[in-house]
């Protein structure tokens, strides 16, 4: 089975400033967010992936083949890049058509898919007028119905949630998830952790140009195994529960606070998780320390991201 | 015991008050003043001409004040009875074939013809410094934070307004000004002075009208304009087509037509302004007073539509 | 409520034949606030009438003090109200801190006191040396700092941030989020954030308000729209499912599935105890337990749709009560 995206010590250099720096990787399929810092390598990533420029060394390979000047593979993959390059006199309707018709489409058939893209987007009150009239929302979604206007297998978008309002970001968020559902894999850029946590099994890491991790959130957060984990308990009778766990040897630290709620707060730091619940299971079966609850505080993407990108 | 202090605070609160200033237009002057002046090459490359013509102008009042001095002095029929006759002749001679020179080493007519050529210098600094001045802000975006502060509109334009009067009246009025000063000087006596003192405000009032028309162009295509390269060559445009369309109207319908060209009108109200005869000019200098006041009144009800709309439209 | 910040009764705002703001009416009280709505709701008409930059076309305000239908008013309006835009403003061709003390002395600092201040909001947001490089040499994350830094020159009472993320990549946008909740806890200052991103919202302020369509159609604290109902929980766990369930229902508990290793319970905050006495006689593990809430981004859905129905209610009383007490009652 071939993977969708398969690179081997893929770099881009733009003169002596490193874009990307020997990145060897490969993403089976799915829905995948990229995250990484401002300057990071990401848009470089997602250009050398479609096609647009050529790597300075290295290998990258797109459902099996090369992407760039891949006239046959274009067809197969939908770009949605960052920058605002949309035909300010045309309408919706009519740009998508416009590139239907480029990419080989009769125009019966681009008029049909012109609509059903726009439709799944939203916009088809909107599509005939210009897109000079445009929020910056309708822009976005323009620019994401050209990428799937011609149901590409692979879909790859460069910050599609800009400009969005929770409704627009709510939609697309689904659209992915439908997209995915039905078998098209996708690829994309988010500075916003949380959605990208809530969509994607698999997230990719880039920092300074090279690759930090790969992989479902869990792993690799289990892979941070230099950062303990934390988990944060509530409870009325903090500081009694605090004196019992620290006395376990899977418990490195407690600390113990009050939150804004006023709730005293437990924040307590273990090298392996696993053991240290079951030792919280077996104090709390034994004794009622009145704890209302229980969260692990750092398995979430923005804290991994945090221990990784110093 | 002195107590210990520790100041951790990062933001403080601002404990001084905050002016109602009466020349709300004054910090948005200055500070673009400052701007604009970081731009050292294109300050050197537009003054520089002005600079060198001032001195050549200098030279060439002082010269002519001296000449006009030395022939009035001389008495071709001087007392001195010993006086050889062949002399005087020499002298009559040379009196006869200067005295058509002396209308042209009038002072006041290099002062007319010299203001006219530093208006062009004018207009190329206000055409460089002034083009961006609306545009500039509003595809940054500044002027969100120019209208969340406490200044109206008025303040707004007049702020930059003065910015481009600066450069105008920086080649206009300081050079005159200078030649004036050099002819009160070499003339003996301060005759100049005495004689022809009315030249100063004259000088004045044209330079500061001169920079009113011009500024107004240049601020009409800055408002209008999207992009500074744009402004500019719309001021220029403008004042070429102008003067065609003024030309060819002016030969073949009605002559009057001729004032519809900013530098006809101009130049028949300098001319006017300085009382001088209007040989030259194409204009009448009534028309050319209404075409200027008709123009300036136009150019100044757009930018101000203009900037209403870059008030509101955020 | 303490004095309100904001009072708007009944605002009404026109572009011609389009109707912006519809008989809007809003207690703020002082602290931060976040204003939710779709785009085209009336956001930034709203902004600009509490910049001064508008007149009201009925309807009665006053802002940090200040009625903003008349004209002088509107002008002394803007040196308590700092805003902070979304899009790109800033003036062209400066540096740093050429630029916060222009607009400190447009605002009406003297010259002196411009440049005091300037240094020091530029140390608050974190600019240092890069306050000396010109403008183009900015990162986006610099360039909202700035932004934040321009705003608070002259020490406003109320800030206006719109969109205040844009651009910042995750580490750029916990700094500013860093920011905002000092300027709207330590700091004490009343502040309408306005974003897309419900997280940033829920993280910087305490109250939230919804505009749609040119009216607000809900507001309150975050804490009591977001509260759960019934004090219904979820549990986390490691082990059989179906144990795990029994086990619950013969402690007298009824568990609602939720995912593979997740179960809802209707459970009082002080037995989670009994929720681990349960596990452990089945052998479960609990890994987690959390009072369930709603999102702010449910609670902002569900508001938009009720205020799609044809049955929707005029806006909430509590603003007219206090709009009438700070304002006077209408004649």
């Amino acid at each position: 089975m071939t993977s969708v995206l398969a690179c081997h010590e893929l770099g881009r250099y733009y003169g002596q400033v490193v874009g990307l720096n020997e990145v060897t990787t490969e993403v089976q399929g799915g829905v995948v967010g990229l995250v990484g810092p401002n300057g990071a390598g990401k848009s470089t990533f997602l250009r050398l992936i479609v096609g647009e420029i050529r790597p300075s060394r290295g290998t990258v390979r797109v459902l099996g083949e090369d992407p760039f000047a891949n006239r046959e593979l274009y067809r197969r993959i939908g770009f949605c890049p960052q920058q605002d390059a949309l035909y300010e006199d045309m309408s919706a309707f009519e740009i998508l058509r416009l590139y239907l018709r480029l990419g080989g489409f009769s125009p019966k058939d681009a008029r049909a898919r012109a609509e059903h893209a726009l439709a799944r987007l939203n916009m088809t009150e909107r599509m005939h007028r210009r897109v000079s009239t445009y929020s910056k929302g309708m822009r976005q979604r323009v620019r994401i119905a050209q990428a799937i206007a011609h149901e590409p297998e692979f879909l790859v978008l460069d910050e599609p949630m800009t400009g969005l309002d929770p409704l627009g970001r709510r939609e697309v968020l689904e659209l992915f998830r439908i997209l995915g559902a039905n078998g098209t894999h996708v690829l994309f850029s988010s500075h916003i952790l949380y959605e990208v946590e809530h969509l994607t099994a698999e997230i990719v890491l880039l920092h300074r140009g090279r690759l930090l991790a790969k992989g479902a959130l869990p792993d690799v957060r289990a892979l941070l195994s230099r950062h303990p984990r934390r988990v944060e308990i509530i409870a009325r009778r903090a500081r009694d529960l605090a004196r019992v766990l620290i006395s376990h040897e899977e418990v490195l630290s407690v600390r113990v606070g009050t939150n804004q709620e006023r709730e005293e707060q437990l924040s307590v730091e273990t090298r392996a998780v696993g053991p240290f619940f079951r030792r919280l299971n077996a104090v709390a079966a034994g004794e009622r320390f009145g704890i209302g609850a229980v969260r692990s505080a750092d398995a979430n993407l923005e804290a991994v991201f945090d221990y990784l990108v110093q | 015991m002195t107590k210990a202090e520790a100041h951790l605070e990062v933001y403080r609160r601002f404990e001084g008050s905050l002016r109602e200033y009466p020349l709300r237009f004054w910090p948005i002057w200055t500070t673009g003043l400052r701007t604009a002046l970081k731009q050292r090459k294109a300050l050197a490359l537009l003054y520089a001409p002005a600079l060198i013509a001032t001195v050549i102008f200098s030279f060439i009042v002082y010269l002519a004040l001296m000449a006009q001095q030395a022939i009035q002095q001389q008495n071709p029929f001087g007392n001195d009875p010993n006086a050889d006759l062949s002399e005087v002749m020499v002298k009559q001679a040379a009196l006869q074939m200067v005295q058509p020179g002396l209308k042209m080493l009038e002072v006041v007519r290099q002062i007319v013809g010299f203001n006219q050529l530093m208006g062009l210098f004018s207009f190329l600094a206000v055409v460089w410094f002034g083009s961006g001045l609306f545009c500039d802000d509003r595809k940054a975006g500044a002027h969100q934070l120019y209208f969340a502060r406490p200044i109206t509109r008025l303040d707004y334009f007049s702020g930059k307004f003065l910015i481009a009067a600066f450069f105008s009246l920086l080649a206009m009025l300081v050079p005159v000004l200078v030649i004036c000063i050099v002819a009160s000087v070499t003339s003996e006596d301060w005759v100049f002075v005495k004689e022809q003192w009315d030249v100063f405000p004259r000088a004045i009032a044209f330079s500061c009208l001169w920079t009113v028309v011009i500024v107004s162009l240049v601020l009409l295509c800055s408002s209008v304009a999207p992009r500074r390269v744009f402004a500019m060559i719309g001021a220029v445009g403008f004042l070429m087509i102008g003067e065609s369309f003024a030309a060819v109207l002016g030969q073949v319908v009605n002559p009057r037509f001729f004032a519809l060209g900013l530098m006809n009108s101009l130049h028949a109200v300098c001319l006017d302004l300085f009382n001088q005869p209007a040989e030259h000019s194409q204009a009448a200098a009534g028309d050319a007073w209404l075409a200027i006041g008709v123009f300036v009144a136009l150019a100044l009800g757009v930018i101000a539509l203009r900037l209403k709309r870059l008030e509101v439209v955020a | 409520m303490s004095e309100p910040i904001i009072v708007l009764d009944g605002l009404e705002k026109s572009y011609g034949s389009t109707r912006a703001l519809e008989g809007l009416t809003l207690a703020l009280a002082p602290g931060p606030t976040g204003l939710l709505g779709p785009n085209g709701a009336g956001k930034s008409t709203l902004i600009r009438l509490l910049l001064g930059q508008l007149e009201p076309g009925a309807g009665r305000a006053r802002i940090a003090g200040f009625d903003p239908t008349k004209r002088t008013e509107r002008l002394a309006l803007r040196r308590r109200v700092g805003y902070m835009p979304e899009s790109d403003c800033l003036i062209p061709h400066m540096n740093g801190i050429e630029l916060v003390t222009a607009l400190g002395r447009i605002t009406g600092l003297s010259a002196r006191d411009a440049i005091t201040r300037a240094h020091e909001v530029l140390d608050y947001v974190g600019l240092e040396e890069a306050r000396y490089r010109g403008l183009d040499e900015y990162s986006t994350g610099m360039k909202q700092r700035l932004k934040l830094a321009q705003a608070l020159v002259h020490d406003p009472e109320l800030l206006l941030l719109d969109e205040p993320t844009n651009g910042l990549d995750p580490k750029g946008r916990r700094h500013m989020l860093e920011l905002i909740h000092d300027l709207g806890h330590a700091q004490k200052k009343s502040l309408l954030v306005c974003s897309h991103l419900l997280p940033d919202v829920e993280r910087t302020c305490d109250t939230v308000v919804v505009i749609h369509k040119g009216r607000i159609r809900s507001s309150g604290r975050i804490d009591d729209l977001t509260r759960g109902q019934d004090s219904w929980m979820q549990v986390e766990f490691e082990g059989d499912p179906e144990l795990f369930q029994q086990a619950l229902r013969a402690g007298g508990l009824q568990p609602d599935v939720d995912g593979p290793q997740r179960l809802r319970v209707r459970v009082s905050a002080a037995d989670g105890d009994g929720v681990f006495a349960l596990a452990a006689s089945c052998g479960a593990v609990v890994t987690g337990l959390v009072h369930e809430r709603s999102t702010l981004e449910d609670v902002f859905i569900e508001t938009l749709a009720v205020a799609e129905s044809p049955s929707a209610a005029a806006q909430p009383e509590v603003a007219q009560e206090t709009a009438d007490s700070v304002l006077g009652a209408e004649p």
